[in-house]
C-alpha cells in the first residue's frame, strides 16, 4: 500500500521541503458521513500531496503555521483549509459538480488549473448525464461563457457549436472535439440546400456518436492559446473530452469488480406550434369552384387558405370522393368548420429509452472499464426512430516498472429511420404552415391510401383527379418515402508510456477514428414527387501517429521545469461512393438503384490528407506563483502547393497567482492570465490543380465541363493570431468565483472559395483573401450565497459578448456570399461581421416613418442593404443549484440577444393565409391600412388595400426586411431534481449509491421576438446559419433517471 | 543495460511509425483521383452546346420568362411571372449558367487550341474547333445581349484576372459580335470538324451556313440603328450563298429521350404543369386557320382549341379548370424535342426584311415571305403542300394583302413561326412593333407594360457593383421598361 502511494507521489508530484512537520487528517463525505478513500490532499501553493486511504486518512509534511492544504475529489467540491497551527484536519467534503484542482489541456496533458495562462473551462459527467439527449453537443447550451450552442429540433438533428464567435469562411467553424487524444469527427455532409433550409434530411453532426454515459469531464478550451498544440483545426479552439476509465477506481484504492448501472426514459413533445387562423379554409379566394348535388366544391388544389369562411356549410371534402367498398366518407356532406384535429395531432409522444451498464476493475497493476449504452428512441413524427448502441473498453496496465501500456477501443452502431424532412418546400410545417388549408383534419389524413394502395391526399388536382397537385399526404410522407440510415464508427487509441529515469519519459501511441456511414433515402411512387432512391456511402477514417518525450525537473528550489517535444502525422481518408435513381422507379416498392426507370448515376469521390508536424511546449513554474508557458508547432501539410506548404506557429502564455504574494481581504485565490498565440490553417485537397468535371454521357459521346470553382496553384496557409487576458478571483474562501477573460483574435490570408461574378467564366474562386478578427469577453461568475450543515445554494452566472467583423478582402473582391434563397443573401462584407443578411429594406422618412406609394403599398429600397446579422450581440446563462440534504434542484436558463433570423413560415404563412393574423381584425372583409406615410405627399396613409394584397406584397417575399426578426431568446433550459438515497437506507442492499432525478429540457420559451416559430433555427452544423424554411416545431423533452452501483 | 536495449527499442519502434513515408510525395497526395487534369475539347464542346439549351429552356428562364414574355405560354397558376414579377433567383441562375457554364468551355477550347495546339489537333483542326467555339459564343452573347442590354464581354471569362469585368454598352456588344463571327467564318480551314459536335457532326459547311445566318440575323436586328454597317453585313452574308434556308440545315441541339440527356420542358413536365396554351397565340392561329395549331396546342376537354386567357392573376388562374383550356401539343414535351438554335424559316424572313429594305438579297419579299411559312408549316410537321398555300393565299396572309406595314405582316407571321423560341419572338415583337401580344389581363405587377429587357442579377450588384453600376449608366437604366440599344420607335 504505502508503496504505491510512493509511486504516485513520484510520478505524479514533485516536492521540496519547507519547515515541515507531519499533518494528517480524515476525509469524509459530509452528507453520508463514509468515508473517503481516494481524495487528493495537496499542500497549496506547492506539488505536495497524497491521496486518503481506504479509510480516508491522509498524512502528509506541511508547515501548520502558514500553509493550506486543498481537498479535491471528483463528484465533490474542493475544499481549502488553511492549517492556522493544526496538525490534525478533518475534513467533510460535500457533492458538487466541479473540478476545479486539476483540468485536461491540449494534448490530454493534466494541469493543475492554476498554471494556466489561458481560459478553461470543465462540465463534469452529471451535465451529460443528468439530462441526456441523443446529441452530447446540446448538453453544452448555456453553461460556459461563450459557447454558442444552436441546435435543430428534430431527432439526431444537427447542433452547432461556436466558442468566441467565427473567424473563417470556408469550414464550419468548429472547434475540434478530441476524445481520449483521439481528433474525432465531427462532420455533418449537409448539402448546401440543407445548410439554407431549402430541403432535405438533417442527419446530424457526427460526434453525437458520442455517449453522454461515458464522459468523465469536458474541458473546453477556447482560443488559440489553449488549443495551439492541437494545430491546426484548433483554431477555433478544441473541447477536449475524457471517458471514464479504471483509472480513478484503482486510485481510490478499490481492487476486483463494481458495477454501475444508469437507465432513464424520456418523453418528447412538440411545443411551439404556429398561431394559426381558423376563419377561413383552403382556396384562393371566397368563391366555390364549382356546386355538384347541390354542395359547394372547394379548391383542393390550391395550397393557401384564402378560401371560403369556415361558416359549417355542408360541402364535399377531399375524402368524399373515394369510391371504395366500406368508405363511409364517399358521396357525404360535412360542414366546412374549424377542424377538431388540428396540426398538433399529427405530432405523438416520442420516447427515449436509454440504459448503461458499466464494469470497471482494478489491480494492483491493471485497471479496465467495459460499458455497453444502449439509446432507443422513437421520435414525435410516426414511425420515426434513432437508435445506438454503444461498447467501450478501456484498460490499462503497468507492463514493467517503468513501462505502462493503455488502450481504449469504442465501437458505436447508430441507426436512424423515417427521420423527417426540413426545410422550405419539404419538411412537414411547409405544408401546414407555409402552403396549406386550415379546415384538414389529422385524424382523417391519418388514412393516407386506398385499399388498391393509391395515394389519398387533400390536394387532389380536382373532383375526378385524385392525383396529388402539389402536396403529399403528410402521412403518405411518413410512412411512405422513409429514409434510413446507419453508421459504424470505431475509435480508439493504444498508448505506452516509458518512464526513461526521473526527468525523462517516453510516450508514442496510434489513435484512430473510423466510420463507415450509409444512407439511403426514398420516395414512393404514387406521390406528387418523381420516385427515386439514392444511397450514399461515406467511409472516413483518420489516423494519428504521436511520439513524445516528456521531461519534468525542478532547476532549484524556486524553479522547476516541464514540457514535452513530439512529432504527430495525421492521415485523412474520405471515401463516397453513392449511387440514385434517374428518370422514377420502375417496380413500385423496390428501393434498389437498378430499379430506375431511365437507369441511375453513380457519383464516386475520394480525397486524402497528409499532415506531419514537429511540436513542443516547455513549461517553467516559478515559486509556485509565476508561470510561463511557451509552445510552438511547425505543420507540412499535403493540401498547399509543396513550395510553401511548411508553417510554423507559437504561443506563449503566462500567469500570476498574485494572491500568494498580495494578501487582499476577502481574497482567497487570485490569478492574472495573459496570452498570446498563433495557429496556422491549412485548407481541403485539391484546390491547387486544374481540372475538369465529367458528366453523364451524352448519347456515346462524353461530356466534361470546366469547373465553376477556379483553383489556385499559389495557396498560402491562413495563419491566426490571438491574444487573451483574465482574472480569476475567488473571494470569501471561494464562496464567490469570478473568472473574467477579454481576447482579440485575427485571422489573416483566410482561404476560401469567393463567389466572383460569373462573367469571369467562374462563380468563384480559391483565394488567400481577407482579415477577420474577433474581439470579446467572457466572464464567469458563481457563488454560493447559503451553505449550511443541510443546505447549500449555489448560482452560476455566465455570460459571453463577441464582437465580429470582416476587416478586409483582397483586390477585386467586394463581398463574399454563403448562399441566398429567395433574394435574401447571407454575406460577409468588410466592416461587417461574418454572416450577414443583404435585401431589400422599406423606405423611410427622416422621422422613420414608413414610406408608402399612391396605392398604400410599401415602397423598397432600390438596392439590397444589410438587414441583419446571424451573430449575437451577447450570450449566456444563469444556472442554480439548491441543495437540501440528499435532495437537490438544479435549473438553467439562457439567452441570447440579438443575432437575426430570416423566417420563411411567417414569410409563406402569411402569403397563404395560414396565420392568426391574415383573419384578424375582420382584415379579409375589410382590408388594411397600413401604417405609414405616402412618398409623394407626406401624409400619413389613409388608402386601404385588401388583405390577399397586404400579404403579398408587403411582405418577405417583396420587401426582404418585412420576415427578418431579432432572434433575441430567454428559454427555460434545464430542470433537474435528484436524490440521493442516504447510504444508511440501503445498507443491508446489494446496491449502493443509488439516486434518483425528474428533468426536463427545453421546458419553455421565456422570451422572443420572432412569432410563430422557435428562434433557435439550425437545419446543420454548417457556417450558413439563419434561414428558417419550414421549421419543424421545437420538443420539449420531459425524462426520469435512475443510477445506481452493485 | 537491458533497460537501455529495451528503451533504445521503443524510442526506434515509435519513431519509425511517426516518419514513416515521411514528406512523402505530397505533391502525389494532393492530385485529384476524381477529376481529370487534362480532357478532350470535343467533351467540351458536346456539354456547352447542351448547356446553352438547358438554360435557354429551363423552367424558370426559359419557360416562366421566354415563353411568357413572347405570349406563347399562360400560368395555369402560379402567374406572377407573367405579369412581369419575376423572381430574383432566375437571373442570378440564368448569368451564372450562361456565363460561367457554355461560354466558359467554349473559351476554354478556344484556349486550348491557341496555347497548346498540338495537344489537341486530333479532335479536329485547331483553326475549325476555334471557329465553331467563337460562333456559339456569339450566339450566347447575342442571347444575352438582347435580354439585358450592356454586357461584360470584352472583359468577360478572364477567371482570376478579372473578377470584376466592365459592361460593354450594346452598341459595343453589337460591333464584337460581328467581330466574332467574321473571325468564326474567316479562321475555318479545309480541315476536319470539331469532334462532340451534336449539332452538326463537325460538318464544317453547315457551321458557315450557321455562321451567316447568325450573321444576317446580328445584322438585322441593328439595321435601324446602324444601318450602314447592318446593310454591309447583311448583304456579305446574303451573297455568299451559304445560310440556313432548308430544314435539313437547321442548327438543332437534339436531346435524347431520356434523362438526363431529355429536353428540360420535357423534365420539368414530370412534376408540373405550369403552362397552358396563351390565348394571345391561339386566337392569332384560329383567326388564320392555321394549320400548325394542333403541333403547338391540345385540344381540351371540349375537343376545342381555347387559350388560356394571358395574365390573369394567381386567384383567376387557379379557378380556370385545366381541361377547360388547351395544354401544350403533346410532341412539345417529349424528352427528345430539340433545342432551336437557329431554323430556316428564320433566315428567309430575315432574308425578306433586307429585300423590303433594298438590300442586296436572294429572292423578292414575297418569295422569302412564303418560303419561310413554308418551311415552318415543314418544321412542325405539316407537309400537305396544298394546304400550305391555301393558307399563304388568304387575304389575311399573303404578303400584298396583308394588313399593316412591312415590319407589321413580317413581324406577325415571323412570331407564329418563333413558337418554342420565346427570347427570339419576345425580341422581333420589341423590334418590329407589329402589336398582337396584350398586358396581362389582371394588370402589370411591376414595371409599366410588357418589359423591353430583363433586369439585372441582384449577384452582378452585390459581386460587381462598380462595374454594374457603370454599365445600367450606359445601358440608360435598369428598370424592365428600358429600352435597348436596338429598341427604337
Amino acid at each position: 500500500m504505502k508503496a504505491q502511494l510512493l509511486f504516485f507521489m513520484a510520478l505524479l508530484f514533485v516536492g521540496t521541503s519547507w519547515a515541515q512537520t507531519q499533518v494528517s487528517g480524515t476525509v469524509t463525505d459530509k452528507s453520508s458521513g463514509e468515508s473517503l478513500p481516494g481524495v487528493t490532499v495537496v499542500v497549496d501553493g506547492t506539488g505536495t500531496g497524497v491521496f486518503t486511504d481506504l479509510d480516508g486518512r491522509f498524512s502528509l509534511q506541511a508547515d501548520p503555521s502558514s500553509d493550506a492544504l486543498v481537498f479535491s475529489f471528483v463528484g465533490y467540491n474542493t475544499t481549502r483549509i488553511k492549517l492556522e497551527g493544526s496538525t490534525t484536519v478533518n475534513v467533510k467534503l460535500e457533492s458538487g459538480v466541479a473540478l476545479d484542482e486539476v483540468v485536461v489541456t491540449a494534448l490530454g496533458v493534466s494541469r493543475e488549473k492554476k498554471a494556466l495562462g489561458y481560459s478553461v473551462q470543465e462540465l463534469g459527467n452529471d451535465a451529460f448525464t443528468q439530462a441526456k439527449t441523443e446529441n452530447v453537443v446540446r448538453s453544452m447550451t448555456g453553461k460556459i461563457a461563450g459557447v454558442q450552442v444552436t441546435s435543430g429540433t428534430s431527432i439526431g438533428s444537427s447542433s452547432k457549436i461556436l466558442l468566441r464567435g467565427a473567424s473563417s469562411i470556408t469550414g464550419d467553424n468548429q472547434p475540434l472535439f478530441v476524445v481520449d487524444g483521439v481528433p474525432m469527427d465531427n462532420s455533418d455532409y449537409s448539402t448546401a440546400d440543407q445548410q439554407r433550409s431549402a430541403g432535405g434530411y438533417d442527419y446530424g453532426n457526427a460526434i453525437q456518436d458520442l455517449n453522454p454515459d461515458d464522459i468523465e469531464s469536458v474541458s473546453v478550451l477556447k482560443g488559440p492559446a489553449a488549443a495551439a498544440l492541437y494545430g491546426s483545426r484548433a483554431s477555433n479552439g478544441a473541447i477536449v473530452i475524457t471517458t471514464k476509465s479504471g483509472a480513478g477506481y484503482q486510485a481510490s484504492g478499490k481492487r476486483g469488480l463494481g458495477v454501475s448501472v444508469s437507465s432513464s426514459v424520456m418523453f418528447n413533445d412538440v411545443y411551439v406550434l404556429p398561431d394559426y387562423q381558423n376563419s377561413y379554409g383552403g382556396g384562393p379566394g371566397t368563391a366555390w369552384v364549382d356546386t355538384i348535388g347541390g354542395h359547394p366544391i372547394p379548391d383542393y388544389g390550391y395550397d393557401g387558405s384564402w378560401g371560403p369562411a369556415l361558416d359549417g356549410t355542408l360541402v364535399r371534402h377531399w375524402d368524399s370522393w373515394y369510391d371504395y367498398e366500406g368508405d363511409e366518407d364517399f358521396g357525404v356532406a360535412r360542414p366546412w368548420a374549424p377542424t377538431e384535429s388540428d396540426v398538433e395531432e399529427f405530432f405523438q409522444t416520442g420516447v427515449t429509452y436509454s440504459n448503461n451498464f458499466s464494469v470497471t476493475g482494478a489491480s494492483d497493476v491493471s485497471s479496465f472499464r467495459l460499458s455497453y449504452t444502449n439509446h432507443n428512441q422513437t421520435g414525435v413524427y410516426e414511425n420515426s426512430s434513432l437508435n445506438r448502441n454503444t461498447l467501450s473498453f478501456a484498460g490499462a496496465n503497468q507492463v514493467s516498472e517503468k513501462l505502462k501500456a493503455s488502450v481504449s477501443a469504442n465501437y458505436v452502431q447508430s441507426i436512424g429511420e423515417g427521420r423527417p424532412l426540413t426545410g422550405y418546400g419539404e419538411s412537414v410545417m411547409s405544408q401546414f404552415t407555409q402552403w396549406g388549408q386550415r379546415q384538414l383534419s389529422m385524424d382523417r389524413l391519418r388514412n393516407y391510401m386506398n385499399p388498391d394502395g393509391s395515394h389519398r391526399t387533400w390536394n387532389r388536382n380536382s373532383v375526378t383527379d385524385a392525383s396529388p397537385h402539389y402536396w403529399d399526404n403528410p402521412f403518405w410522407e411518413r410512412y411512405m418515402n422513409v429514409q434510413n440510415d446507419q453508421r459504424d464508427r470505431v475509435f480508439g487509441n493504444i498508448t505506452l508510456n516509458y518512464q526513461i529515469n526521473d526527468v525523462f519519459s517516453l510516450m508514442g501511441r496510434a489513435l484512430t477514428d473510423f466510420y463507415i456511414d450509409r444512407r439511403e433515402e426514398r420516395i414512393a411512387v404514387g406521390g406528387v414527387r418523381e420516385p427515386y432512391y439514392s444511397e450514399y456511402t461515406r467511409q472516413l477514417q483518420e489516423t494519428n501517429l504521436d511520439a513524445y518525450l516528456n521531461f519534468a525537473k525542478d532547476l532549484n528550489d524556486d524553479l522547476n521545469i516541464t514540457g514535452f517535444l513530439g512529432v504527430n502525422r495525421r492521415i485523412r481518408d474520405f471515401k463516397r461512393l453513392g449511387a440514385y435513381t434517374l428518370g422514377g422507379l420502375n417496380t413500385a416498392g423496390l428501393y434498389t438503384v437498378t430499379n430506375g426507370a431511365s437507369g441511375y448515376e453513380v457519383s464516386d469521390y475520394q480525397d486524402q490528407k497528409v499532415v506531419n508536424s514537429v511540436l513542443g511546449s516547455v513549461s517553467l513554474g516559478f515559486q509556485r506563483t509565476l508561470f510561463l508557458d511557451i509552445t510552438g508547432r511547425n505543420d507540412w501539410s499535403s493540401t498547399l502547393p509543396t513550395e510553401n506548404n511548411s508553417y510554423f506557429y507559437p504561443s506563449a502564455t503566462a500567469s500570476y497567482v498574485f494572491s500568494e504574494v498580495v494578501d487582499i481581504p476577502a481574497l482567497s485565490f487570485g490569478k492574472v492570465r495573459l496570452g498570446w498565440a498563433q495557429v496556422g490553417n491549412d485548407t481541403d485537397p485539391y484546390r491547387t490543380g486544374v481540372t475538369y468535371a465529367i458528366n453523364t454521357n451524352f448519347g456515346s459521346s462524353g461530356s466534361a465541363t470546366v469547373p465553376n470553382a477556379q483553383n489556385n496553384p499559389n495557396l498560402r496557409p491562413e495563419i491566426t493570431s490571438s491574444f487573451e487576458a483574465g482574472v480569476e478571483a475567488n473571494f470569501f474562501l471561494d464562496r464567490l468565483r469570478l473568472d473574467f477573460t477579454y481576447y482579440n483574435s485575427t485571422t489573416k490570408d483566410l482561404i476560401f472559395n469567393v463567389p466572383v461574378s460569373a462573367a469571369s467564366g467562374y462563380s468563384s474562386t480559391v483565394l488567400n483573401a481577407g482579415e477577420t478578427n474577433n474581439k470579446g469577453i467572457e466572464l464567469a461568475l458563481s457563488g454560493t450565497p447559503v451553505m449550511t450543515d443541510d443546505f447549500r445554494w449555489d448560482i452560476g452566472f455566465n455570460f459571453a459578448k463577441n464582437q465580429n467583423e470582416l476587416v478586409s478582402l483582397a483586390d477585386g473582391v467586394e463581398n463574399i456570399r454563403y448562399t441566398s434563397l429567395f433574394g435574401v443573401t447571407l454575406e460577409a462584407r468588410p466592416g461587417q461581421p461574418l454572416g450577414t443578411f443583404y435585401g431589400y429594406d422599406f423606405l423611410y422618412d427622416d422621422a422613420g416613418n414608413k414610406l408608402v406609394d399612391d396605392d398604400g403599398f410599401y415602397l423598397s429600397t432600390d438596392e439590397v442593404v444589410p438587414i441583419g446579422t446571424i451573430l449575437p450581440d451577447f450570450t449566456g446563462g444563469v444556472n442554480t443549484t439548491l441543495q437540501y440534504k440528499n435532495l437537490s434542484f438544479y435549473a438553467l436558463v439562457d439567452f441570447q440577444k440579438g443575432g437575426s433570423i430570416h423566417s420563411y413560415s411567417n414569410q409563406w404563412g402569411k402569403y397563404s393565409g395560414t396565420l392568426a393574423e391574415t383573419a384578424e381584425n375582420n382584415i379579409r372583409e375589410e382590408g388594411i391600412v397600413v401604417e405609414g406615410v405616402y412618398a409623394s405627399t407626406g401624409e400619413a396613409n389613409t388608402s386601404v388595400i385588401g388583405a390577399q394584397d397586404h400579404f403579398f406584397a408587403n411582405q418577405g417575399y417583396v420587401i426582404h426586411a418585412a420576415d427578418q426578426y431579432d432572434a433575441s431568446f430567454v428559454k427555460l433550459r434545464e430542470m433537474r431534481l435528484d436524490y440521493n438515497l442516504p447510504s444508511d437506507m440501503t445498507s443491508g442492499l446489494p446496491f449502493s449509491n443509488i439516486s434518483v432525478g425528474v428533468f426536463g429540457r427545453n421546458l419553455a420559451i421565456l422570451h422572443k421576438n420572432v412569432p410563430h416559430i422557435d428562434p433557435e433555427v439550425a437545419t446543420s452544423a454548417s457556417n450558413v446559419q439563419g434561414f428558417e424554411g419550414g421549421q419543424l416545431p421545437a420538443e420539449r423533452t420531459i425524462g426520469i433517471n435512475l443510477k445506481f452501483n452493485l | 543495460m537491458k533497460m537501455n536495449k529495451q528503451l533504445f527499442l521503443l524510442m526506434g519502434l515509435i519513431g519509425a511509425i511517426a516518419f514513416t513515408g515521411c514528406r512523402k510525395d505530397f505533391e502525389e497526395i494532393n492530385t485529384n483521383p476524381n477529376e481529370p487534369t487534362s480532357v478532350s475539347p470535343g467533351f467540351l464542346l458536346t456539354a456547352s452546346q447542351k448547356r446553352i439549351m438547358d438554360e435557354y429552356y429551363d423552367a424558370f428562364w426559359g419557360s416562366r420568362r421566354g415563353m411568357q414574355l413572347a405570349q406563347y405560354w399562360s400560368s395555369n397558376q402560379y402567374s406572377n411571372e407573367s405579369r412581369y414579377r419575376f423572381r430574383v433567383e432566375t437571373a442570378n441562375g440564368a448569368w451564372r449558367d450562361f456565363y460561367a457554364g457554355p461560354l466558359a468551355d467554349l473559351q476554354r477550347i478556344i484556349d486550348l487550341n491557341t496555347d497548346t495546339p498540338e495537344d489537341v489537333n486530333g479532335f479536329g483542326s485547331n483553326a475549325n474547333q476555334i471557329a465553331v467555339a467563337k460562333l456559339l459564343q456569339a450566339w450566347t452573347y447575342q442571347h444575352l445581349t438582347d435580354a439585358y442590354g450592356a454586357i461584360p464581354m470584352s472583359e468577360a471569362l478572364m477567371g482570376v484576372e478579372n473578377t470584376t469585368p466592365a459592361y460593354d454598352d450594346q452598341a459595343t456588344v453589337y460591333t464584337n459580335l460581328l467581330t466574332l463571327i467574321n473571325d468564326a467564318l474567316s479562321g475555318m480551314d479545309g480541315g476536319a470538324g470539331p469532334s462532340g459536335d451534336q449539332i452538326y457532326g463537325g460538318d464544317m459547311d453547315m457551321w458557315t451556313k450557321f455562321g451567316n445566318s447568325l450573321k444576317l440575323r446580328v445584322a438585322m436586328r441593328m439595321a435601324d440603328v446602324s444601318p450602314a454597317a447592318a446593310q454591309a453585313a447583311a448583304e456579305q452574308a446574303l451573297g455568299t450563298g451559304m445560310l440556313i434556308v432548308g430544314n435539313g440545315d437547321n442548327a438543332l441541339f437534339n436531346y435524347l429521350p431520356g434523362a438526363p440527356n431529355n429536353n428540360p420542358i420535357n423534365e420539368d413536365y414530370k412534376t408540373r404543369n405550369d403552362f397552358a396554351a396563351s390565348n394571345t397565340m391561339v386566337d392569332v392561329l384560329a383567326s388564320l386557320n392555321d394549320p400548325r395549331m394542333g403541333a403547338y396546342y391540345a385540344m381540351n376537354a371540349d375537343g376545342e382549341y381555347v387559350g388560356e386567357v394571358y395574365g390573369l392573376d394567381e386567384a383567376n388562374a387557379a379557378l380556370t379548370p385545366n381541361d377547360a383550356v388547351s395544354q401544350r401539343a403533346e410532341g412539345i414535351l417529349a424528352g427528345d424535342f430539340p433545342g432551336i438554335f437557329f431554323d430556316a424559316a428564320q433566315t428567309h424572313f430575315l432574308a425578306a426584311e433586307a429585300a423590303e429594305r433594298g438590300w442586296t438579297s436572294i429572292l423578292s419579299v414575297e418569295e422569302h415571305y412564303n418560303a419561310a411559312i413554308g418551311l415552318s408549316m415543314n418544321f412542325w410537321g405539316i407537309d400537305d403542300e396544298a394546304a400550305i398555300a391555301d393558307y399563304i393565299a388568304q387575304a389575311d396572309v399573303a404578303y400584298s394583302t396583308a394588313a399593316g406595314d412591312w415590319k407589321e405582316k413580317i413581324g406577325r407571321q415571323k412570331w407564329i413561326a418563333l413558337y418554342m423560341q420565346g427570347y427570339e419572338g419576345w425580341a422581333e415583337w420589341r423590334r418590329l412593333d407589329f402589336g398582337i401580344l396584350q398586358l396581362p389581363a389582371d394588370g402589370v405587377l411591376e414595371g409599366d407594360g410588357i418589359p423591353h429587357r430583363m433586369e439585372y442579377p441582384l449577384d452582378e450588384q452585390t459581386l460587381n457593383n462598380a462595374s454594374w453600376s457603370a454599365g445600367v449608366t450606359a445601358n440608360g437604366g435598369d428598370a424592365l421598361n428600358t429600352p435597348l440599344w436596338w429598341d427604337v420607335n
